[in-house]
């Protein structure tokens, strides 16, 4: 009940705030109340494409303050009468820089013109406020498509998981896991958002690629530590990644041909500076090349695993106060395998799909309003069939969400954001279906899993002297999960179902509920230093435990319950922040101390599938643990050879009563070493060369320490949990990427007619004229990358074979590493016009 | 059952290609004492005693020999009697080597518990707990062939299953003239979760005995590896067991399959014996049936 009244006061609260500003919007024309301040608002826009800019900063020089642009591109400063130099920057554009009289609120919707990366410098502002230094945003990182881009890809596919990775504080899971951990948190702990939306599982192909396409992406925004109020829902990190609204000038298509898949974008405007849409998608086509080359009767034949993904989105301005936004994504995972021979077929499937619609909203000059409506699904199945046998497993969890946001931007030592939200959960926890022949197993049917849940934010970036600036943020969540429920309480002894509670439809089963309070604050040194400290209280009521030692599709998520108690975790970090030659180099030093309760893991002897006609949280145990390290990241930001290196000294640690006899033991990605190198140089308008280097201290995993005869079969005795280290992952890539010069190409080609028709004495290479408008925009390039340059084994998983018999005398057993990839080599083709 | 094979068989499938023998220098680990006992209705009990042996010791191979426990001290008592176990050479057993009660001490009986204790020669003592659940009658039992085969084929039966849950089931085979002991078949335990008060058909497919060198993988025709022929002759010995021996023999089987997986987290085998013994103290009810050669 309590929730509830918080909820009905939030909501009123909200809308007093929204019409008491729709009023004074009205009013606007009046004398301001507040006397002698007004506002200058407007939107950042890339000139070239229209594309809002996201995080631009804009300020006024005089007073050396100013704002970032929202996620929407908005942004709004109110200060004192007076006449004021505006300046927005923005990494990779052009300052832009404007003298206005401010006696009058003022609109100001701003172009910044892209520098050309690969050719000149980005000009810099002496005077440039950086974000680095003066944000309070502690532990978060934004990254750029265009800084993303130059990097080299595994098989030519640009991929921002892979990318984030190489971020101090974040690390890989290992080739062939999309999943990462940020600070000692699981991979269940990351909030990933595609344009609001969650995504369930970010992973294509087992995680040799992720779900993000990278021309369909604007920018990316990570959050490690500090997490602002407005988000929520788990414990260690949000990744938002906004998706590109496509070109609302010209029309565009680009792409790309690669060695194993192929992707193309589609953009254009719908009504020109109005309104724009964006088109793109991709398939990997291993399965179609191997086919030929498999013999008529081998399984390959009719085997094969492929993924494809579209995303879509449109935007159209409506006013100068509305816009809207749709905005999707679909993709699929397809394993196939069938042996005719063996009589025996299977097919798993798995993907994410995600909907988006957002409005847009100015109350007034100062408040700023986003309402969306979105759909995210994650769904996972497999059929196999043998000899008559039929079996069906599917998961999979569904989201409808529905957000309102607020800025409010009084003045300008205020940012005021609030908002609320609320998602209705369908889990579907590991079902299944079998059948022999004619008889149907009872597998205990599908069996979904409702909850409710609803949080309400306020939070406010306040600037309480010049050198002294905080975010307080206060978050409230809710969750409850509800009926059609089945508990089944097991008798203790017998281990057998003894009775069922069943819940009704919409009727309470458990509910959970909190305060998370978040604090970020600054204090500048001077201008190019400044300490940073955070403490932020988070809540997490869905979980996923994973059963096998890497992260696979079928891990399904699970709601809180009577069992279940949401996750909690605090967490503290300090920084200091220090940029050298004006704010060409960005360093900081950060450390961070976690404290988590109620972790999940599955109980020792749980099998897969063990779930099937249970309730999958029958199967759990429950901890708590800890996390610390120290990151430190220098990064060159501009000119022609620039780059970063990060590097984390860390430890993450479990204790479960239920696990390990109640010993603390090394989580599997506790990760003592982390580094990273990552260096890019333009040596000319055609060149770019760059290159990524790894280390990271190898997983934690129990192995075997002996062997015993049960049976008459060898059988393992395993070491105490995670008590082995796999060996070191480290890695070289390297990257060229050629980008023939088209206006040269173009003259070659007239002197060659030329020279070829024998037209030498009457026409000039000046006098062939090429339709401009087709080949303006053309731009091609070649980009060619090595992968694990010196062929480095780095281990996926490590298991012990046996070899020879104990009978016969002559047993061995061996430990044997699978390593996925080797050196590869590639080359991708990019286009653009 | 089935489905844990095919989802490895399936990871396995992608990505055989890049494997490797590598070094690995393994935690340091104490010798565990472990007991497999079973007392079976209508018959004595026998316990196998070994000991866990580090896993890389011996490079140039192991032999059985190096786990045989042959000085520990064996009681089993149903409360009333106890007897003590002596230890003697049983070629039908899995190792050979086996401490055996004395029929005139203790039968096993459908419904009696049974404690075990296992005295070591250092002095430890292993305790366990078992009882005998009443056997279950399969309605009938024959061969069928596996098409597109006609001579090869599955050991298939019909159970009609007692209605109430908590019913928990293994199964063996053996052919009388060509296996010297009965098999448990690839995913033999189950329990009637899933299946309770029902009536069906269900088939296995031939168990392999890893200690039987005439029989051994290398020795089999491909054909016969996981096949019955039509003329064999089939003991079907089918029996039920209590949770602690089905939660033993499921998590057994699936760290069986979970060896040399790549993808397979550890299985931990959850046995019931006291003071860190692995393995298992079992009551079996067990029904026996016989499958004739198909005309």
């Amino acid at each position: 009940m309590k929730q509830s009244l918080f909820f009905k006061l939030l909501f009123a609260f909200i809308f007093f705030i929204a019409f008491n500003f729709q009023t004074n919007a009205q009013e606007k024309q009046k004398p301001s109340l507040s006397a002698g301040r007004y506002t200058i608002s407007g939107y950042v826009k890339d000139a070239s494409n229209g594309e809002y800019s996201i995080g631009a900063n804009v300020y006024i020089k005089e007073l050396l303050k100013g704002g970032n642009t929202n996620q929407y591109g908005f942004y709004s400063i109110t200060v004192e009468k007076g006449t004021y130099t505006i300046i927005s920057s923005y990494v990779g554009y052009g300052d832009f820089v404007k003298e206005i009289v401010l006696d009058k609120d003022i609109r100001l919707n701003i172009e910044l013109k892209p520098t050309t990366i690969n050719v000149k410098e980005v000009e810099i502002s002496s005077e440039k406020i950086d974000k680095n230094v003066t944000s309070t945003a502690v532990g978060s990182i934004k990254l750029d498509m265009e800084e993303i881009k130059k990097l080299p890809a595994f098989l030519g596919e640009v991929d921002i998981l892979k990318t984030i990775q190489l971020l101090p504080g974040v690390k890989s899971s290992g080739d062939g896991n999309s999943g990462f951990y940020v600070r000692g948190g699981g991979p269940d702990q990351n909030l990933i958002l595609l344009d609001e939306a969650v995504v369930y599982n970010a992973s294509h192909l087992l995680g040799f690629f992720s779900v993000f396409n990278g021309d369909a992406v604007k920018s990316i925004n990570l959050v490690k530590g500090g997490m602002p109020a407005q988000y929520g829902g788990r414990l260690a990190s949000v990744l938002d990644i906004s998706m590109k609204e496509g070109n609302n000038k010209t029309y565009h298509a680009s792409g790309g041909i690669g060695l194993i898949s192929s992707r193309l974008t589609i953009e254009g405007p719908i009504k020109k500076d109005t309104g724009s849409f964006i088109v793109s998608a991709r398939r990997t086509y291993l399965d179609v090349l191997a086919r030929p080359f498999a013999k008529p009767d081998s399984p390959l034949k009719n085997s094969g695993v492929y993924f494809y993904d579209f995303n879509a989105k449109v935007n159209y301005r409506l006013s100068d106060k509305d816009r809207i936004f749709a905005s999707g994504y679909f993709g699929r995972d397809i394993m196939k395998f069938e042996d005719k021979a063996a009589g025996f077929k299977m097919g798993v499937a798995w993907g994410n799909s995600t909907g988006v619609v957002r409005w847009n909203h100015l109350f007034s000059n100062k408040l700023f309003m986003n309402v969306s409506a979105i759909v995210s699904d994650y769904q996972f199945s497999f059929t196999a069939e043998q000899t008559g046998f039929e079996l069906k497993l599917f998961s999979g969890i569904n989201d409808l969400n529905g957000k309102v946001d607020l800025g409010y931007f009084p003045n300008i030592r205020h940012e005021v954001k609030f908002g609320a939200n609320y998602i209705f959960h369908t889990f579907t926890p590991i079902s299944a279906t079998a059948k022999q022949g004619e008889t149907e197993f009872d597998l205990g049917g599908v069996k979904k899993l409702r909850a409710h849940d609803m949080a309400a934010y306020v939070s406010d970036d306040f600037d309480v002297t010049d050198n002294f600036k905080i975010h307080l943020g206060l978050r409230y969540s809710y969750f409850m999960q509800v009926g059609p429920f089945d508990r089944y309480v097991k008798d203790p002894i017998t281990g057998q179902i003894s009775s069922t509670i069943h819940t009704d439809k919409n009727k309470k089963v458990a509910d959970y509920g909190g305060f998370e309070p978040r604090f970020n604050a600054r204090y500048s040194l001077n201008t190019k230093s400044s300490i940073k400290a955070s403490y932020t209280y988070n809540l997490q009521y869905i979980h996923l435990a994973s059963l096998s030692a890497v992260t696979l599709p079928i891990d399904t998520w699970v709601p809180s319950s009577e069992l279940v108690k949401p996750q909690k975790g605090s967490q503290y970090s300090l920084g200091y922040f220090r940029n050298f030659k004006e704010n060409n180099y960005e360093t900081s030093l950060e450390v961070y101390y976690k404290d988590l309760k109620n972790q999940i893991e599955y109980a020792d002897g749980s099998l897969p599938g063990g779930a099937v006609g249970d309730n999958t949280d029958n199967q759990f145990v429950f901890g708590k643990g800890e996390a610390y390290g120290v990151e430190l990241f220098i990064k060159k930001r501009t000119g022609k050879f620039n780059g970063w290196v990060g590097y984390t000294l860390s430890y993450t640690k479990r204790t479960f009563p239920d696990l390990n006899r109640g010993k603390e033991f090394y989580a599997k990605y506790d990760r003592r070493h982390d580094a990273s190198v990552v260096l890019s140089y333009d040596l000319n308008k055609k060149w770019t060369f760059a290159t990524i280097f790894v280390y990271g201290t190898g997983n934690a995993i129990t192995i075997p320490t002996s062997y015993y005869v049960i049976d008459g079969n060898i059988t393992y005795d395993y070491s105490e949990r995670n008590a082995f280290r796999m060996p070191a992952y480290h890695r070289l890539d390297i990257s060229a990427t050629y980008t023939p010069d088209r206006t040269k190409k173009i003259e070659r080609r007239k002197k060659r007619i030329i020279t070829k028709f024998g037209l030498a004495e009457n026409v000039k290479p000046g006098d062939i004229k090429i339709p401009r408008k087709m080949f303006r925009n053309y731009e091609s390039s070649w980009t060619f990358s090595v992968f694990n340059v010196y062929n480095r084994h780095n281990p996926y998983i490590i298991y012990f074979a046996n070899e020879g018999s104990a009978i016969d005398g002559n047993l061995s057993i061996k430990a044997k590493q699978v390593y996925l990839f080797p050196i590869i080599p590639s080359v991708t083709w990019n286009f653009k016009f | 059952m089935k489905k844990y094979f095919l989802i490895s068989l399936a990871s396995l499938s992608l990505f055989s290609a890049c494997t490797e023998e590598i070094d690995v220098k393994l935690p340091n680990s104490d010798k565990k004492l472990v007991i497999e006992g079973v007392i079976e209705n209508g018959k004595c009990a026998e316990v196998i005693i070994t000991r866990t042996i580090p896993l890389f010791s011996a490079q140039g191979g192991t032999t059985v020999d190096e786990f045989y426990v042959i000085d520990a001290k064996v009681y089993v008592s149903n409360g009333v009697v106890t007897d003590t176990l002596k230890i003697m050479i049983d070629s039908a057993s899995s190792l050979g080597l086996v401490y055996k009660g004395s029929s005139s001490a203790i039968v096993g009986v459908p419904g009696q518990t049974y404690t075990l204790k296992v005295v070591a020669s250092d002095g430890n003592v292993y305790n366990a707990t078992t009882s005998i659940p009443y056997p279950v009658a399969l309605d009938s039992v024959w061969w069928k062939a596996a098409p597109p085969e006609d001579t090869l084929g599955y050991a298939n039966a019909h159970l009609t299953e007692p209605l109430g849950l908590g019913n928990n089931y293994r199964w063996y085979a053996k052919r009388p003239t060509k296996d010297r002991r009965f098999i448990a078949a690839y995913g033999a335990t189950f329990d009637d979760k899933l299946i309770d008060g029902k009536s069906f058909e269900f088939a296995y497919t031939k168990g392999y005995d890893p200690t039987d060198s005439e029989n051994s993988a290398e020795n089999d025709s491909d054909a016969e590896r996981y096949y019955y022929r039509k003329t064999d002759t089939i003991y079907i010995k089918f029996v039920s067991i209590d949770r602690a021996s089905k939660e033993f023999y499921t998590t057994f089987e699936a760290a069986l399959s979970s060896n040399g997986n790549p993808f397979a987290s550890p299985t931990t085998i959850m046995g019931n014996i006291d003071n860190d013994g692995l393995g298992v103290w079992c009551g079996m009810g067990a029904f026996y049936d016989t499958i004739m050669p198909t005309p």
